[in-house]
């Protein structure tokens, strides 16, 4: 009996000098990759113009990258040049420019004459909005006992082309209820949809020339203010930009899970990295 | 062209002089369980044959004196001189050895391995398998054939296998006979069979004979005892966390005998009086996390010619949580999640010696795998009940009729025919939502409904020896029929062997092999979340050929050393798509996977001591592994995850004494190949206004983890008395604590100025002593 007990405190002794054993540093050599750039462009048909941002793309044990100070940018919509831009550091807004569905969108973006990052997109169509039914404060019960907003958004969806759906919501307040002080509050749109896809998008693998509902829901929640209405954005996304969103989350998924293969995140830039996609947008506005 | 080739070199020598057969069973006298590939040979006209999985055995010689001799390591040859006038049955009773210490390992095959046209296949004693020192002192089948060369373990600590390049769903694993689909406890850590109730293990990496089919990289045979025909006996260990027990005994002494034993973790049952001690009234919560396993086997010997097997095995594992929490008056909310998955196996088997010359096998197997996950939400509010559940499905079914003739035409003939016709059910992942709620109910299933297919096949082979030279011709052809489709295939076997001394051997083998059936994985190992899918109209069966050539040499009787090399070719190997995964419930499992090529070649060195107060083996393989799918790494090829190019083991196990015995393992394998992100860049969300950083992935399993190496050592104290016999077994694994990287990842860090991107490495399991109690009477 005296044995057994030496040999459990013997084990309890080793296994508590083990505290740099589950997690430590470890070098591994990688691959040097030479400078190079990134391009964020996530564009849709919006009035109050769109973002870009450049960033230089560096190794992975490097320091952070940091936006370009500087670069070119050329705009081109169908084949004909529509302007020049300046682009500068940090996310820059582009002005608002025409867009219809079907248009072909050429990127050209010059960085200090150090690199020429290209890339094409074509814009989707518009969503065929039927009917806007919104629920407040729905309690879902299960495991969460949670109140969410829903909104059920009916479309037709378009046979001839494959659909990405993605909902933002945006609430008004009039925080002084006297229309001198209206607040936008950005809220998070999760798609509730058994055929949904990456949380937040959803596909039209299931309705694919049909009519059907799209259902979104958000935390419920009142910070006090009068609620006035909710302006939806609902995009069609390119297929480009589908990728990149979904890859962006399966990414996340899979980080620090051995069990997961490492996703690669969708890129669509010539000479260079980043992403380019356009969204066709249709605003729909809820009165309250 | 085969069937013209045996009937010649069959018909030519009959007309020259009349010849008898010598049949029966070669068995241990004491226990009665069969002899395995027992040697039989005849001295006088040297004239040979080996007895075969059922101890059957058949000899056909020429009429007159016969000096019988039957050999089987650990036993007392036995020598019977008669004259043979007709067919003759000799049931052959070897008894154990008197010089044989109690303690050694015997080996449970005995077929030499430079006169076998088998190569690429390594027989372990179990008793030698039970020696090595494992995790929690478990003993591990598994794990044990992870320490034979051309054998990769996958992940540290998991019990999956990955033969020559293969991956685990390329292996088919049969225990009596009957495919086991998930053979992994707790997500790979354990394997589900029980050491105490096997009696041998084969692994069979290349060079298949017809007989086998229906996976590309190996068969794994697994035989459960009989049972002992003349005395009960039992075994049993206790161990840090789970205990088991072997029973086994005559029905009828000498004509029928069972054995059953059982194996189950007690987690949960530490942790119960911790939970009940925390219940309060308005509050319960149980917890069950447990495995076992469970084994029976029961044989019967109807009459010399009739003997009738029927055994089974079931296995489960259980992870669950409930919470019941009572409201005011009956209202109540309960809150359930489980995960649950399992085997059942049942063969029933009949012998049937239908004459001197031919012996039949016939069994009906069944065999199911599956995985459940549940959730549950139950409310009553005011007497009104609500409901919310959902439930996920997979798992594989087989109903199996097969039947294999074993028929010895001539001593320097052995040939084996047969068919199998199996009816497979796949159940690829479906879920199912309930809710009643507000009055409302829904019951949604999604996902894939069950498949039904048929799968049949027919072997013939011809193991043949003329002189020096051996050969092993055969073919084995299948069919897959699935969804209006059907699939067929012809695969030719061949395999020889050239004596170039009595102790020293060139072989070579060529094979080709077809696979209907994949599991999707996310090439971790053993989680019950993997998928069994057939091949269909839009997935092809996978396909293989391999080639092998190798030499082999017996040194001082006791050391058998084998040098192989091989070359391996897949194709229509599936994948999961970049970034799919199994719980996608909106679209079919068809979709998201891919199908690609693998090619794995190397080289495999092997000294094995099988028997005697030390033992053990050596092993080190030097291989290449590679995959290339189109939709995949940008159809470039890339290496396989377990790509290891180096790869060594060394086994033993020393009896020092009658009551103490050390035995140790030590590995070293490179580091498993794995992906990193090289480069990363700053982007934005524009809907939520933020910037993050992305990082970009190199090349596909493009780097090498650190290294891996492990030393596991244990100590046994054995005390056997009159009746009974007990020992202590003291171990350790990994004894000088290597950190063994489980898997990179990436972390930042502050150095005091700015963040920084560092490689991190997560390791699983340090040195973890063991202690286990064992008894046997």
């Amino acid at each position: 009996m005296k044995s057994i007990y030496l040999f459990l405190v013997f084990s309890f002794v080793l296994l508590s000098s083990c505290q740099d054993f589950f997690y430590k540093d470890v070098e591994i050599e990688v691959d040097k990759f030479p400078p190079g750039y990134a391009m964020t462009a996530l564009w849709a048909n919006d009035e109050n113009g769109n973002s870009i941002l450049v960033s230089d793309a560096v190794g992975i044990l490097e320091k952070s990258p940091e936006p370009v100070d500087s670069s070119q940018l050329q705009l081109s919509i169908n084949q004909k040049l529509y302007g020049n831009y300046k682009i500068g550091k940090g996310t820059w807004k582009i002005p608002s420019f025409p867009l219809a569905a079907g248009d072909v969108v050429d990127l050209k973006l010059n960085i200090q004459d150090k690199a020429v990052l290209e890339s094409i997109q074509t814009m989707p169509d518009s969503i065929n909005i039927l009917h806007v039914k919104f629920i407040r404060d729905s309690l879902v019960k299960g495991f969460d006992q949670s109140y969410y907003d829903f909104f059920k958004i009916r479309i037709k969806d378009d046979a001839a082309s494959h659909n990405y759906y993605k909902v933002n919501a945006y609430y008004v307040y009039d925080l002084e209820e006297d229309s001198t002080n209206i607040q936008y509050e950005s809220r998070f749109m999760e798609a509730v949809d058994l055929s949904r896809t990456d949380g937040e998008i959803i596909k039209d693998d299931f309705f694919n020339g049909k009519e059907y509902e799209l259902i979104f829901r958000t935390y419920s929640y009142d910070p006090g203010y009068k609620l006035i209405g909710i302006l939806l954005d609902c995009h069609n996304l390119s297929k480009d930009y589908y990728l990149f969103e979904s890859s962006k989350i399966r990414s996340s998924y899979s980080n620090g899970n051995p069990f997961a293969e490492p996703t690669t995140i969708h890129q669509n830039i010539k000479n260079g990295y980043g992403i380019f996609g356009l969204s066709n947008k249709t605003r729909y506005l809820i009165r309250i | 062209m085969l069937a013209a080739v045996i009937l010649f070199t069959i018909f030519i020598p009959t007309i020259q002089a009349q010849r008898f057969t010598v049949h029966g069973t070669v068995t241990d006298q004491k226990s009665g369980e069969q002899l395995i590939a027992a040697s039989i040979f005849d001295m006088i006209s040297l004239d040979g044959a080996n007895s075969n999985n059922y101890g059957f055995y058949s000899l056909s010689l020429k009429q007159g004196k016969i000096k019988l001799k039957c050999a089987y390591v650990g036993y007392e040859e036995k020598l019977i001189e008669f004259v043979l006038n007709k067919d003759t049955l000799i049931n052959i009773q070897l008894n154990q050895g008197l010089t044989l210490q109690e303690v050694e390992i015997v080996s449970s095959r005995e077929e030499r391995i430079e006169r076998s046209t088998r190569m690429s296949t390594i027989d372990v004693p179990i008793e030698q398998i039970k020696k090595v020192p494992a995790l929690f002192g478990e003993v591990d089948v598994l794990k044990a054939l992870q320490l034979l060369p051309g054998v990769n373990g996958g992940s540290e600590g998991t019990s999956g296998l990955y033969v020559r390049g293969g991956s685990p769903d390329q292996n088919l694993i049969l225990l009596d006979g009957t495919p086991v689909y998930n053979v992994y406890h707790l997500g790979g850590i354990f394997s589900v069979f029980n050491a105490d109730a096997l009696k041998n293990v084969s692994l069979t990496k290349g060079g298949f004979p017809a007989r086998y089919g229906g996976r590309l990289s190996s068969i794994l045979e697994i035989n459960m005892k009989e049972g002992n025909m003349t005395s009960f006996h039992g075994e049993g260990g206790i161990g840090i966390i789970s205990s088991r027990l072997a029973l086994e005994g005559p029905i009828v002494k000498n004509k029928a005998s069972f054995m059953i034993s059982g194996r189950r973790t007690y987690l949960d049952v530490i942790a119960a009086p911790f939970l009940a001690a925390s219940q309060t009234d308005e509050e319960k919560v149980d917890l069950g996390l447990h495995f076992y396993d469970l084994n029976a086997k029961m044989n019967w010997i109807i009459n010399p010619k009739h003997r009738l097997y029927l055994s089974g095995y079931l296995g489960e594992d259980l992870f669950s949580t409930g919470i019941e929490s009572k409201e005011v008056g009956t209202d109540y909310t309960k809150t359930d999640a489980g995960i649950d998955w399992g085997n059942i196996t049942t063969a029933l088997r009949w012998n049937y010696n239908i004459n001197p010359k031919l012996f039949a096998n016939t069994s009906l197997n069944y065999s199911k795998y599956q995985f459940n996950f549940r959730a549950g939400y139950e409310e009553q509010t005011n007497k009104q009940k609500e409901a919310i559940s959902a439930v996920y499905l997979s798992g594989i079914e087989d109903y199996t009729l097969k039947t294999d003739f074993d028929y010895a035409p001539l001593p320097n003939h052995s040939v084996k025919f047969g068919s199998q016709i199996i009816r497979h059910r796949y159940n690829p992942g479906a879920s199912q939502f309930k809710s009643n709620v507000f009055g409302s109910a829904i019951d949604t299933t999604l996902g894939d409904a069950s498949l039904w297919a048929t799968e049949s096949s027919l072997y013939a082979e011809d193991d043949m020896r003329f002189g020096s030279l051996g050969l092993n011709l055969g073919v084995h052809t299948s069919g897959f029929y699935v969804q209006q489709k059907f699939f067929t295939s012809l695969q030719p076997r061949i395999a020889a062997r050239y004596l170039l001394r009595n102790d020293f051997t060139v072989k070579a083998s060529f094979a080709t092999m077809t696979q209907y059936i994949n599991l999707l994985t996310n090439e971790g190992a053993g989680l019950p979340s993997d998928l069994w899918v057939p091949s269909t109209k839009n997935i092809q069966p996978q396909n293989s050929w391999q080639s092998a050539v190798g030499l082999v040499k017996v040194f001082k009787e006791d050391y058998e050393c084998s040098v192989e090399a091989y070359y391996k070719k897949m194709n229509r190997v599936l994948s999961y798509k970049e970034g799919a995964s199994f719980f996608e419930g909106n679209s079919s499992w068809e979709d998201r996977v891919t199908q690609g090529e693998g090619e794995a070649y190397g080289m495999e060195f092997f000294v094995q001591k099988k028997k005697g107060k030390f033992n053990g083996w050596i092993g080190y393989t030097l291989s290449w592994n590679y995959r290339q799918f189109d939709e995949i790494n940008s159809g470039n090829k890339y290496r396989f995850r377990y790509d290891r190019r180096h790869d060594f083991e060394i086994v033993a196990n020393y009896q020092i004494t009658k009551t103490w015995a050390i035995s140790g393992s030590w590995q070293y394998a490179t580091g498993n190949a794995i992906t990193l992100p090289l480069l990363k860049y700053q982007t934005f969300d524009p809907f939520n206004f933020y910037n993050f950083e992305i990082e970009i992935q190199g090349e596909k399993n493009g780097y090498t983890m650190p290294h891996y190496h492990r030393l596991d050592l244990s100590v046994e104290y054995r005390q056997k008395r009159k009746k009974f016999e007990e020992a202590w077994v003291f171990g350790v694994y990994n004894a000088y604590a290597r950190a063994n990287p489980f898997f990179i990842t990436t972390d930042r860090e502050y150095d005091g100025r700015e963040y920084k991107t560092v490689f991190k490495q997560v390791a699983l399991l340090p040195l973890i002593p063991n202690i286990s109690y064992q008894f046997k009477f």
